[in-house]
């Protein structure tokens, strides 16, 4: 049984196949305006390209896990994901996202590919 | 009344924000490659994917059928509205299996191979747009409706190009499909075979 698991203090996603960990990732979350909401989800849409009318930014390689939209996407931003990540862990919230889980492309890409639809999401 | 240096103190967090913005984006320009192009999915990947139970409805139009399939609630009985080129008025009828089978092969869109941005623009210049159908898919979440251009591949009887979000793909689908949706009510109605 393939799980990912979202941890919003470390800000790692971490792929599970059974008890086996087969992927871990670097992301960044929500703010403290657009939380990341802890809790047990499944993939419910899976799609590559998207992008988003509501928010205009490109969501690539999205794993939608919520019903207002929040997914597991490739972060497009024009700053490194790492000094992101590295600054709303160390620095202000203010540096993370509308709620979605931001990733490296090749993380991103490698988790869409993973993980089928129905695949169980747990942020916590 | 504050004095320009109180101003600066009172919202200090947010111009220091700003500035440390303004210097991430100076030192990302520098490191940010030229080649900005991905990498392409494994076959087999779902390009697009979605629970059929989940859908709500289903819009398919090509240049002689203009369907519409739709239901008030997630998981029941699918209303079809078909109305067909040269028709005046439009076919209603309760969706029957035919009709499930095309759905579950729309929300489940499998890769074969991404066609690279010159090859697609060659397909797209030799197929134009009236050769393709649009289809519409709305699910049951906030999202929006999945849309995409979409044509079975000529002498390919399990493949179909879809062209959505700037992407021209090969994906695995059975040219029934095709044959189904053109059938309107007669073939995806309930009680057809």
């Amino acid at each position: 049984m393939k799980r990912i698991v979202v941890n919003l203090e470390d800000q790692t996603v971490e792929a599970y196949e059974g008890e086996n960990l087969v992927h871990q990732f670097n992301c960044v979350t929500g703010d403290d305006d657009h939380p990341t909401d802890p809790g047990t989800f499944k993939i419910i849409r899976k799609e590559h390209p998207y992008r988003s009318k509501t928010y205009h930014v490109q969501m690539d390689y999205a794993n939608f896990f919520t019903d207002d939209g929040k997914a597991l996407h490739q972060y497009h931003g024009p700053v490194p994901l790492e000094i992101v990540r590295t600054l709303k862990k160390g620095v202000s919230e203010w540096f993370g996202s509308h709620g979605c889980v931001r990733l490296e492309e090749d993380a991103a890409r490698t988790l869409y590919e993973w993980a089928p639809l129905g695949t169980k999401v747990i942020v916590q | 009344m504050l004095r320009s240096t109180d101003n600066f103190r009172s919202r200090p967090l947010s111009l220091w924000k700003w500035g440390i913005g303004v210097i991430l984006l100076a030192l990302a320009a520098g490191w940010m490659p030229l080649d900005c192009g991905g990498q392409t999915l494994k076959p087999g990947t779902e390009v697009f994917a979605v629970e059929p139970s989940r859908v709500m409805e289903l819009t398919y139009r090509s240049s002689t059928l203009q369907l519409i399939a739709h239901r008030w609630e997630a998981g029941g009985r699918f209303t079809l509205i078909c109305l067909k080129k040269g028709q005046a008025r439009p076919l209603i009828c309760p969706a029957g299996a035919n009709f499930d089978q095309v759905l579950r092969q729309l929300t489940s869109l499998r890769l074969r191979r991404t066609l690279p941005a010159k090859e697609a623009e060659d397909y797209w210049r030799k197929n134009p747009r009236p050769d393709w159908a649009e289809m519409g898919i709305r699910d049951n979440s906030q999202l929006e409706p999945f849309t995409a251009l979409i044509k079975p591949v000529e002498g390919s009887p399990q493949e179909a190009v879809v062209r959505f979000g700037g992407a021209t793909y090969i994906v695995e689908l059975d040219a029934k499909v095709f044959q189904l949706l053109a059938g309107g009510c007669k073939t995806l109605g309930a009680g057809e075979k």
